[in-house]
């Protein structure tokens, strides 16, 4: 098997969690489709170094740091607020669609925020390797960890009873 | 609501457009990104070798606007130039000369380098038909821009003519004789023979496109100018060279 085929094999195998990454990180389906190309784009470029490693790993690397230094470059023109320009869903409506909700929470984190919160209770990774992956302390993601479930928990939508309780016990 | 942030999160990323081979894109992708990385270094060689190609006619004409010194188009400008290619040992390298009204030494050719304590020098042979200026020096000038011609008066059965300028070699501990010899054999010679202070000294007989008709040398010896008792053009063969035609 060619590197090439390799790597594809490796592409069709990986794209499914790093696009959903990349998705919970953008929060947009066409830049997260792009930001998972340009990560697996250059991980090729890096495939004969590390296609014996930990790829995976890299992966997750390129896909955090283009995110972070791609909201460095540019103003996106999202702006933070305390209260959403606009509900789409009515917490009080008894079809809350939960996916929309959970997209407008998450909106309101910042990048670094969102993508602590998303790697540690999404993926499932220590606190080390979040620290790793985003390029900076422990110290950092508990941090940003924190802060980005305080805002959650802030949310109407989404701190309900349970939710406070599964924070709970988690020991957040 | 799940009861789980993990899954909310899950649930988040769930419905998403799925490409039907998502590696074809990144193939691409790939592609396209090497092909800019394959311009990008074209590129950048251009712009090294357009850099240097500035640098170096930056200097040159530096270098020219200096006085005495004379440039290659200088030397062969309003010159109609031919000549017959002899046989090794040959040097068509075009010569630079620092020497005052440096015009009328070209078109010059080197015939041989070498150094002395504290200075490299060369040797030119210039003009039509058989002339040699020490033509490249250190800032001690340690033989003085020595030239000489030895196109005439040569006897029937003259071999060699040359000429010996001595050395003068300042903040030097202990004196050192040294000579140059330099001059002109037959185009049959290869090599020429020097015997001064009891050393032999073998050097090339090179060709030049200044002259079909003879060959030309320089060589430093470790003698004084009374020293040197014998110059020998040899042939191709090791046998004595004829006197030029």
């Amino acid at each position: 098997m060619t590197a090439e085929d390799d790597f594809d094999e490796f592409v069709r195998a990986r794209w499914t969690a790093t696009a959903r990454l990349a998705y919970a990180l953008t929060l947009d389906h066409q830049k997260a489709e792009d930001l998972a190309q340009d990560a697996f784009t250059k991980l090729w470029f890096h495939w004969r170094k590390v296609r014996d490693g930990n790829p995976e790993a890299y992966l997750r690397k390129i896909i955090a740091s283009t995110f972070l230094s791609g909201r460095r470059r540019r103003w996106l023109g999202e702006r933070p607020t305390e209260t959403p320009p606009e509900t789409v869903v009515d917490p009080a409506t008894v079809q809350v669609d939960e996916r929309l909700a959970i997209h407008q929470a998450m909106a309101r984190l910042s990048p670094r925020q969102r993508a602590a919160v998303y790697l540690r209770y999404a993926e499932d990774l220590s606190e080390r390797t979040v620290a790793d992956l985003l390029g900076c302390s422990v110290g950092a993601v508990k941090q940003h960890t924190r802060r980005g479930l305080e805002a959650l928990r802030a949310d109407l939508t989404f701190a309900g009873p349970d939710q406070l309780a599964d924070l709970t016990e988690r020991g957040i | 609501m799940t009861d789980d942030l993990g899954a909310k999160l899950a649930l988040l990323t769930d419905d998403r457009p799925e490409p039907a081979d998502p590696a074809a894109p990144i193939r691409a992708r790939i592609r396209t990104r090497q092909l800019h990385r394959r311009t990008a270094a074209a590129v950048c060689a251009a712009a090294v070798a357009i850099a240097v190609v500035v640098a170096g006619s930056v200097i040159g004409s530096i270098k020219s606007a200096e006085p005495g010194v004379a440039t290659p188009g200088q030397r062969t400008q309003g010159l109609n130039f031919t000549y017959t290619r002899l046989p090794e040992p040959w040097s068509d390298e075009p010569a630079f000369t620092t020497q005052p009204d440096a015009l009328k030494y070209g078109p010059a050719f080197y015939v041989t380098d070498g150094s002395i304590p504290n200075e490299h020098w060369a040797v030119a042979s210039y003009y039509s038909d058989g002339c040699l200026v020490i033509t490249d020096e250190g800032p001690a000038k340690s033989f003085g821009g020595a030239q000489g011609c030895f196109d005439q008066n040569w006897q029937p059965d003259q071999r060699s003519q040359y000429k010996t300028v001595p050395a003068v070699i300042p903040n030097l501990s202990s004196p050192m004789p040294l000579t140059m010899v330099m001059g002109a054999v037959s185009a049959e010679a290869r090599k020429v023979r020097i015997t001064a202070g009891g050393k032999t000294y073998d050097t090339d007989a090179i060709g030049t496109p200044n002259s079909s008709r003879f060959r030309f040398f320089a060589v430093v010896v470790t003698a004084t100018e009374s020293q040197i008792t014998a110059v020998t053009p040899l042939d191709a063969a090791g046998k004595v060279a004829p006197s030029p035609r």
